[in-house]
């Protein structure tokens, strides 16, 4: 009994210190493991201030950017509140409060010729000035230092406007070459011409006879007559036209039934000159144009190539006469030959090209042009396009591209209902568009009715 | 000490145990659910932006183009799919998947007067 009662008390202490034992064995992780809990509890809490902060910088970023574009640039900033609202502050490596450092980067974006964003750089890409990529990122010291970051992409499109050009005085304002304005709406640009029918026997004025009722004016029968090798120099065939009277008043032959010349673009013929030096006569082709100058060289066929609206003028009418003046300098006596007088370059009726230059469009600042949209009647021989111009300079220089991003005549931007204007020539504070009016036989011509350029304010 | 006396000092043992094990799971378990919770709070953010950018992008490119009929675009690392369908008004809309989120944009354009006008542009499922 003695022996068991002193067992007994032994064992009680020995549970004690088991107990004791396994406390402290189970209870040193268990500690640990809540504390790391509690520990990672804290840490996500830093993060979800983290978060809200890159929240907090992403919205005052959009917030800035829905105020103006214009607030946005390169680099690297935080956003901040000053005079109320949000703002850009450059800073190079962010704004760091002593825990959080928070950072927006703003990077350029390169887009393709397709209109894709491509890397920085690319081969044959173009900077768009309308899109940024944003890097926004915070970081923050922890028992080791964290950062979250994420990239997204601002655009401008929430500010565009448009500058339409569609009546008679908007288009009257600009420059026309073998186009002119009607009046069927409100204002329309089509090509010049409109010849009820083209001419009888082609484009030739005179070669061994006079064509297209073309005649000597009554009043220079004694001035012109039509001569053979015999009579005088003939450049090819039997016969040509010699000017006899030259030396004194104007001499003209006559377009008698007023057929077709609209729809060339240019007037060519033979020449000779009996002088012994160079000379110099003017011709026009209607009674209002001032004369074109001509220098001959002393007997010998001399061909003259020179534009329809040189000898035309630009009223868009057919030539009423074909006449030629002696210049101050010119010698009496001299005697001019003809031969092989003809129009070229056209098909007779509507000129096969005209082009259409606007006017001077102001934006009020240096923006960007996004797309370029027209209305128009084309027919099926009948095409109408565009190329457009930017710069800096209300006086330009005026450089039109196509949406090829090149300045050749067949680059055009030819959709009706828009097209984007090239990146690599966007941007600018001022605008001109190029209409290139065309048809394949000059029988028909498109009629522009109306264009809109879609710009950002 | 009677038999019914053996093992008492165990019986705390056993409550304090149980009561520590309880705590640090659930400070565990707060622990874990708090990082999905920011994990997935991040993610959606990710998401959200992205499909923002990504129909903003498509709001530029079909000012310049209006036969664009949208792309595929990687943003973040997320694959994001824009569409424009429709005409006057025009429907674009715009998706990117998170992990296993989705998240969708939807907006109506109309062309007037050379203007492009947006309407319901908002969060879409």
């Amino acid at each position: 009994m003695i022996n068991r009662k002193k067992g007994k008390k032994g064992i009680a202490l020995v549970e004690v210190l088991i107990a004791v034992g396994i406390l402290g064995v189970t209870l040193v992780p268990i500690f640990q493991l809540g504390i790391t809990g509690i520990e990672s509890s804290f840490f996500s809490a830093r993060e979800i201030k983290a978060e809200s902060l890159l929240l907090e910088q992403i919205e005052g970023l959009r917030s800035a950017r829905d105020r103006s574009w214009e607030e946005l640039q390169l680099g690297s900033f935080y956003v901040a509140v000053e005079n109320g609202v949000w703002s850009l502050v450059e800073a190079e490596t962010g704004f760091d409060d002593g825990i959080y450092t928070k950072q927006l980067q703003i990077e350029e974006v390169y887009r393709n010729i397709a209109d894709v964003i491509v890397s920085v750089g690319s081969s044959g890409s173009s900077v768009d000035a309308s899109t940024y990529r944003v890097v926004a990122t915070v970081s923050w010291r922890s028992l080791r230092d964290r950062t979250i970051s994420f990239e997204f992409y601002l655009t401008r499109f929430r500010e565009s406007s448009s500058w339409i050009q569609t009546t008679e005085a908007d288009f009257s304002a600009g420059d026309f070459q073998y186009t002119r304005t009607t009046l069927v709406g409100d204002g329309e640009i089509e090509l010049q011409g409109g010849c009820a029918e083209n001419p009888q026997d082609g484009p030739l004025l005179f070669d061994e006879l006079f064509y297209n009722t073309w005649v000597i004016h009554p009043s220079a029968f004694n001035d012109i007559r039509i001569v053979d090798e015999t009579e005088g120099e003939v450049y090819e065939g039997e016969y040509s036209l010699e000017l006899i009277s030259f030396g004194g008043a104007d001499t003209k032959f006559r377009n008698v039934s007023g057929v077709c010349t609209l729809g060339f673009t240019t007037f060519e013929f033979w020449v000779y000159s009996t002088a012994e030096i160079d000379q110099t006569f003017g011709l026009h082709g209607a009674w209002d144009q001032a004369f074109e100058p001509v220098t001959v060289p002393p007997q010998e066929w001399t061909f003259i190539s020179m534009p329809y609206s040189d000898v035309s003028g630009d009223d868009g009418d057919n030539l009423d006469f074909i006449f030629f003046k002696p210049f101050a300098d010119y010698l009496i006596g001299t005697i001019l030959y003809l031969d092989n007088v003809t129009l070229s370059g056209g098909a007779g009726g509507y000129f096969l090209e005209g082009t259409f230059e606007s006017a001077v469009f102001d934006a009020g600042r240096v923006t960007v042009f996004n797309r370029i949209s027209f209305t128009a009647q084309e027919l099926v021989s009948t095409s109408v396009g565009f190329q457009v111009a930017t710069s800096n300079n209300p006086d330009g220089p005026w450089l039109y591209y196509g949406p090829g991003g090149t300045t050749v005549s067949n680059d055009l931007y030819q959709a009706q209902t828009g097209e984007g204007i090239w990146l690599g020539n966007n941007a600018g504070r001022y605008l001109r568009f190029k209409a290139y009016l065309r048809s394949d036989d000059g029988q028909e011509t498109p009629i522009l009715e109306e264009v809109i350029v879609n710009y950002f304010l | 000490m009677s038999k019914k006396q053996s093992g008492q000092a165990l019986l705390p043992l056993l409550i304090v145990l149980v009561i520590s094990v309880s705590l640090a799971t659930l400070a565990i378990e707060m622990s874990i659910s708090s990082i999905l919770i920011d994990r997935t709070f991040l993610n959606s953010l990710v998401g959200y932006y992205s499909v923002e950018s990504v129909l903003e992008n498509a709001f530029i490119r079909w000012l310049r183009d209006p036969g664009y009929e949208g792309e595929t675009i990687e943003v973040n690392g997320l694959d994001c799919q824009s569409t424009v369908t429709g005409t006057s008004p025009w429907l674009f809309e715009a998706s990117c998947q998170a992990d296993i989120y989705v998240r969708k944009m939807s907006a109506q354009v109309s062309w007037v007067d050379g203007e492009m006008v947006i309407e319901d542009f908002a969060e879409s499922r």
